[in-house]
């Protein structure tokens, strides 16, 4: 009980007080991030424990080996992928933005954005990291808080609305 | 003729007497220290145990605290983030020395009611 009141220190009227813009600022997206990036790797490292575990009951050969650490460093890029892909085309939330109360969409239509254009975002996003993270610190300065990469793929990263719990009738 | 005899002092006296003495006193520990012992025994209290255990308020009051308690992480973590991504931007804003955007910038309005 004690932790839990420890933890509610943020009034809501401070964070409306400090709150200058609907769209997401760079601390949020960053640890939205941090934790989709926790997420993938967390679920590649237990895959990868669970096929090593059982590839070192039987002896393998060396080829095959290699064959197969080039499978799974191919599979695990797939997955990153397809779990950015997945989600930012789905509800436009990864598990990341859905804890942040985040949310990509389209810059025009606010609309969660299509498989194409989510996979063109993940492949822009390593050039806002390029230029020592200059793409990103572009969320600073710009009206609509806008990445690099959110200004190739058109889209913009907004707060969602709270929603309020709803109470059962007894 | 129960109650006058109960009600009259010495009977009182007595009966405190009766529950003070170490007799009573060691008896009394040794019933309970033995139901004590028995009580994991016995069948029926793992039944109950089990029966409590797997009832439906239980239960739901568990998940309940738990779903409540990340649910208030959560939104701790959420309001934390966007009070900082307020400062930095106002940081930035004075590095550069840059307006910042009225009304909040250009708010969609799906997401201006937040």
């Amino acid at each position: 009980m004690t932790v839990v009141r420890s933890l509610s220190v943020m009034p809501t009227e401070v964070v409306a007080a400090e709150r200058t813009s609907a769209y997401a600022g760079l601390a949020s997206r960053t640890v939205a991030f941090a934790l989709d990036a926790a997420v993938i790797n967390l679920v590649a490292w237990a895959v990868t424990a669970i096929v090593a575990l059982g590839f070192s009951l039987i002896t393998v050969p060396e080829e095959v080996r290699t064959v197969l650490v080039t499978t799974g460093v191919v599979l695990a890029a797939v997955w990153a992928v397809g779990y950015f892909v997945f989600f930012w085309s789905a509800t436009g939330q990864t598990p990341g933005d859905r804890v942040l109360g985040l949310r990509i969409q389209d810059e025009r239509m606010e609309q969660p954005i299509r498989g194409r254009r989510a996979a063109l975002r993940l492949l822009a996003l390593p050039l806002s990291a390029l230029p020592l993270c200059a793409g990103f610190l572009m969320i600073l300065v710009d009206d609509r808080r806008r990445a690099l990469h959110d200004r190739i793929a058109r889209t913009t990263v907004v707060y969602v609305p709270r929603e309020r719990p709803r109470r059962t009738a007894r | 003729m129960v109650v006058a005899a109960l009600e009259r002092p010495e009977t009182e006296l007595m009966l405190t007497r009766i529950a003070g003495s170490p007799v009573v006193e060691a008896t009394v520990i040794q019933v309970v220290e033995e139901i004590i012992a028995r009580l994991p025994q016995g069948e029926a209290l793992w039944g109950l145990v089990d029966e409590v255990a797997v009832s439906p308020a239980v239960t739901d009051a568990i998940r309940q605290q738990g779903v409540g308690f990340a649910d208030q992480v959560a939104e701790d973590l959420r309001d934390r983030s966007q009070v900082v991504d307020a400062r930095l931007e106002r940081a930035a804003r004075r590095l550069f020395r840059r307006r910042s955007p009225e009304g909040g910038g250009n708010a969609p309005p799906a997401a201006a009611a937040t």
